[in-house]
């Protein structure tokens, strides 16, 4: 495998000798002195990548180093350390795989195709094409990998109920962060809660807890009725293997209740992790922004299970979304610098159509950067 | 036999001519199922002739439409054309032909350009709820459609050319000219009377701006084909009408992100229609029943959608009279009862083929109807009551009541009349309410038909008040109508964020829902006079709205002004008319920042001579000040309520064999 540059170096020989093979017998007989210009770069493009229609959607695999889609279902996905970069429609992932964490750093190209308050520009996403952007994609060299590890990213996997204690590194002490709410949706209303008191044991396990909260039930326009609940984790965990809490029930439950919120035990107390229910879902709102939820804005807060992953595309989009109506996704371009177990590339979205106007298929460049 | 009676069975534009008045008057059927002077209907209706649709028309019922007082046209997404009455969307507007319904593929509504003018007797319409006669969707009113029918063996040719002047879109083979042809023909065959009607429409639609990819109104192709066979035995009229619809539009609507080529906008319409009709004069019965099936592809062309729709229905009616129906004394009275029934059957099947994403899986619903209407008249004043039971497939037990009243004062030459109504409309959702899976999954969205909906509600008045009268010395009529009406509606149906699918899938997800009610209130003020040679008359419109929020209801305008003057020159056997339309105050729909413009008017011009007793030719400049929506604004987040519409100049010849 990883053929990229192999293919890479292969065409341009082929391209010289392309070049070579046009000369004529008047270039024979009279030899220039003439300096060989550069040649042009290569550009390799792939495409475009049908993602499935809205019903059935599929998720692309593509192996940068062979410049080849893999077949994988999602499970193998997850073992497998071939591919380097996943479409699902809108969404592009990258390989989170031990042996073949690939990361990304963006080029910050096209950076004008957005106003001061960070709005896309229409004019500018919608006369743009794959021919005028090609310059933006050749001038990214070798030269231009950031030799600062720290300004790759890659795709991470992250829990919602984080940042409920602190922990004083001086003293070695535990405590609540009060002002670190969590807004939970769960069982038809909204809930912001926040650990108000925390107090660990000598098993450095938690011992007793206090959640304060507020709810917006489909009632309400606004969290209304602060309630705590104390939960005494040391008994609590004594015969069990989690304590299950109930927002509405303002109590500990059991497995079989409609619960929001799970507490694993360990040998003699409870750890320091607090889990949502499956069907629940729950945003960070450590700003202590939020007096309400919009049901009819709920898309846009931003609400996560309890495990959830951050793709690094989400951080540099990779297009805009609706311009002129008709609900179409414009790319804006970007060229990102792609850094995976065997060396560097760039890529380039260029659509997220085929000819016919078929959205979910992606078309883009890429090449492999060669080592500094 | 009373005059009702008498004229159920004849032809409305004989009873017309035969009974035309010092004032000027129609004979109509839509306000009680029953012929009536117009001047004598308990219940208000207003006429355009079947000359006035000749002058006015543009080959289909969009621009004739438009010269109705208080109407307003709205462009649809799909370019076709929609109504709006008395605040009410083109949902809540039901559409007739000869009595009986026509297909909704518009988002539940009547497209207003796939249905031809030619061969039209005249259009009658009653504003405010009439559901009990008319059942569903007749919330805001009703549309009815009369064609006509030729005693005659006669054949007539037209022929017209148009074009869009400036916005005309420039085509590479250089045929930037529209198209109209129609032919009509009638004679008796086998002891049967035969009509033939043919309209073909060749439109090359229209661009604001050569420089951009996407164009304004589509090129468009339609066909309009109407057999019609009928004859009168000894006690019973048969009638037998097919009619064939075809259409073909395509228009520019985007470049294609990231590739070379375009998206466009295309629809291709095939459509059937079979009536048979049953009229018995004696007995005073009719039955009719309806049969259609369209046929659609149309959508983005990377997101085709496959529509199949069919509609049957069977109607039957029934009168009876006693005393005198047409009183001419006070000491005379009558009355009419009228009975009816209606079978109703529709169905909707929709796919997108790329895809083979079904959006409607072959649904369908059925109900029987039952109403009955008792119509009180006295020479001056008349009473009617009436009731409505739906037994609905999906929805149960549905009724509606209704009672109006119309006093008569004054005498022949200065008439006042009052009349009031109460009345109760409802709608039934339709079948994309029901069962619609709009799947946008891929772009983030979804919208999600809801099997569980309600049949919306209104409850409805009227109040009016008209006076016909001549004056200078008699040389002129004068009449002049003050209409006020009030509806309250409940169980709106509209589409809201579900919150707890929206979570569980990471999408915005919409579903149709019963919550909104929402009350319309507003009057129509209109004048009206009519000399030998000449006519005019001027209509202001308010209408004022709020749903459960206390917000107006947006794409309605608060204010319409329709200014007409038309003249006669006999010695030229010209005729001619120039009509404005002025609209302003629209709420601001959601989703814009502000307004381009909070008010418009588009002016008209018609003109036809008679050449010879075969020949005539007319010329017309639609919207001639080109007053039309600029999409740059638009772009830009701003409201713009003008239409999408061009000037347009029209030259037509027309000859009678």
């Amino acid at each position: 495998m990883k053929h990229l540059p192999t293919l890479s170096t292969l065409s341009l020989a082929l391209l010289l000798a392309a070049c070579g093979g046009g000369s004529s017998s008047k270039d024979d007989a009279t030899p220039t002195s003439e300096p060989t210009p550069d040649p042009k770069p290569v550009v390799s493009q792939f495409g475009p990548f049908a993602t499935g229609s809205s019903a059935a959607p599929k998720t692309v695999y593509f192996d940068l180093d062979n410049g080849e889609v893999v077949e994988l279902t999602t499970e193998q996905a997850k073992e497998n350390k071939e591919w380097d970069i996943a479409f699902q429609r809108t969404k592009v992932f990258l390989n989170q795989h031990a042996d073949n964490t690939v990361l990304m750093h963006f080029t910050a190209n096209n950076a004008d195709f957005f106003d001061q308050d960070g709005k896309a520009i229409a004019d500018k996403f919608t006369t743009a094409n794959a021919e005028t952007e090609l310059e933006d994609y050749e001038v990214v060299t070798n030269d231009s990998i950031p030799s600062d590890e720290s300004e790759f990213s890659g795709d991470t996997s992250n829990e919602i109920l984080t940042g409920f204690y602190s922990y004083n590194s001086s003293t070695h002490q535990v405590s609540a962060a009060s002002d670190n709410y969590y807004i939970v949706s769960s069982n038809d209303a909204y809930t912001k809660f926040s650990v108000t008191n925390l107090a660990g044991n000598s098993a450095r396990l938690m011992s007793d807890i206090e959640l304060t909260y507020t709810r917006q039930t489909a009632a309400d326009t606004e969290f209304v009725n602060e309630q705590t609940i104390n939960l005494d984790l040391d008994m609590l965990c004594a015969n069990a293997e989690q304590v299950y809490v109930s927002f509405e029930a303002a109590m500990e439950v059991t497995a079989d209740d409609a619960y929001d919120l799970s507490i694993p035990c360990g040998e003699g107390g409870a750890k320091f992790d607090i889990n949502l229910h499956a069907d629940a879902k729950a945003f960070q709102d450590f700003n202590n922004e939020h007096t309400n939820i919009n049901p009819q804005a709920v898309r846009y807060y931003g609400f996560q299970s309890n495990e959830y992953s951050t793709a690094a595309f989400d951080q540099h989009k990779w297009y805009a979304y609706n311009l002129e109506g008709g609900h179409k996704l414009w790319s804006q371009y970007g060229v990102y610098i792609i850094k995976n177990a065997n060396g560097h590339f760039k890529l380039q979205i260029t659509s997220y159509y085929d000819a016919d106007g078929n959205s979910g298929n992606y078309t883009f460049r890429a090449n492999a950067l060669a080592a500094k | 036999m009373p005059l009702s009676l008498s004229l159920l069975l004849l032809p409305t534009h004989l009873m017309a001519n035969n009974l035309k008045t010092e004032i000027d008057e129609h004979i109509v059927v839509t306000g009680t199922k029953t012929p009536k002077l117009l001047s004598n209907s308990p219940v208000s209706v207003e006429v355009i002739s079947g000359d006035t649709i000749a002058l006015i028309s543009q080959g289909t019922l969009a621009q004739t439409l438009e010269f109705i007082p208080g109407v307003v046209i709205t462009r649809s997404a799909k370019d076709g054309y929609n109504i709006q009455m008395q605040g009410f969307d083109s949902k809540h507007v039901l559409v007739l032909i000869d009595g009986q319904p026509l297909i909704s593929p518009a988002n539940g509504a009547v497209d207003l350009d796939q249905v031809s003018v030619n061969n039209i007797e005249q259009i009658e319409v009653i504003k405010g709820a009439s559901s009990v006669l008319y059942g569903s969707s007749a919330m805001g009113g009703v549309i009815n459609i009369i064609t006509k029918r030729e005693q005659d063996e006669q054949l007539s040719l037209t022929y017209q050319i148009s074009s869009y002047l400036d916005n005309a879109l420039k085509k590479r083979d250089g045929d930037q000219l529209s198209h109209l042809f129609k032919i009509n023909a009638s004679s008796t065959l086998f002891n049967w009377h035969h009509q033939v009607n043919l309209q073909v429409i060749q439109d090359a639609g229209f661009d604001y701006n050569a420089n951009t990819v996407s164009h304004n109104a589509a090129a468009l192709d339609k066909t309009f084909f109407n057999l019609q066979s009928y004859k009168a035995f000894e006690f019973t009229e048969a009638r037998f009408k097919y009619q064939y619809f075809e259409e073909s539009k395509k228009r520019a609507s985007s470049s294609i992100p990231g590739q070379m080529g375009k998206l466009y906008y295309r629809s291709d319409v095939d459509q059937h229609q079979v009536d048979i009709n049953l009229n018995n004069s004696d007995a005073n019965w009719k039955v009719n029943t309806r049969y259609i099936k369209h046929q659609e592809t149309s959508g983005q062309s990377n997101s085709l959608r496959e529509s199949d729709i069919e509609l049957a229905e069977i109607d039957g009616i029934k009168v009876w009279q006693h005393g005198s129906t047409n009183p001419k004394s006070a000491g005379q009275s009558g009355g009419e009862v009228v009975t009816g029934f209606v079978v109703h059957y529709d169905s909707l099947n929709q796919l997108k083929p790329a895809t083979q994403s079904v959006e409607i899986d072959g649904k369908n619903r059925h109900s029987v109807e039952l109403y009955s209407q008792y119509n009180f008249i006295k020479s001056s004043y008349q009473w009617l009551a009436g009731f409505r039971a739906q037994q609905d497939s999906d929805f149960g037990f549905h009724s509606a009541l209704r009672t109006s009243g119309m006093l008569q004062l004054g005498n022949k030459s200065s008439q006042w009349q009052l009349r009031a109504g109460y009345g109760q409309g409802y709608r039934v959702p339709d079948l994309k309410e029901r069962y619609y899976v709009f799947d946008h999954s891929n772009l983030g969205y979804m919208v999600l038909g809801n099997d569980k909906l309600n049949p919306e509600q209104s409850d409805s008045v009227n109040i009016g008040l008209s006076h016909q009268t001549t004056v200078f010395n008699g040389a002129a009529n004068y009449s002049a109508e003050l209409n006020t009406h009030y509806t309250e509606t409940d169980n709106l149906i509209t589409t809201v964020i579900d919150r707890a699918q929206s979570e569980l899938t990471g999408l915005n997800i919409s579903v149709y829902t019963n919550i909104a009610s929402s009350k319309i209130y507003g009057f129509d003020l209109s004048n009206e006079i009519k000399f030998n040679h000449w006519y005019s008359q001027v209509n202001y419109s308010y209408i004022d709205s709020e749903d459960s929020q206390g917000k107006r209801l947006s794409t309605r305008p608060r204010h319409q002004i329709k200014f007409n003057l038309g003249v006669e020159l006999p010695s030229y056997d010209i005729e001619a008319l120039l009509y404005l339309v002025y609209q302003a105050d629209e709420a601001l729909p959601s989703g814009f920042v502000g307004y381009a413009k909070k008010d418009y008017t588009t002016v008209n011009f018609n003109l036809k001579q008679q050449l010879t007793n075969q020949i005539n030719w007319y010329l017309a400049l639609d919207n001639i000040f080109n007053e039309h929506q600029s999409p740059d604004a638009v772009q830009t987040g701003l409201f713009d309520p003008r239409p999408v519409s061009s000037q347009e100049l029209r030259i037509g010849l027309h000859y009678q064999f």
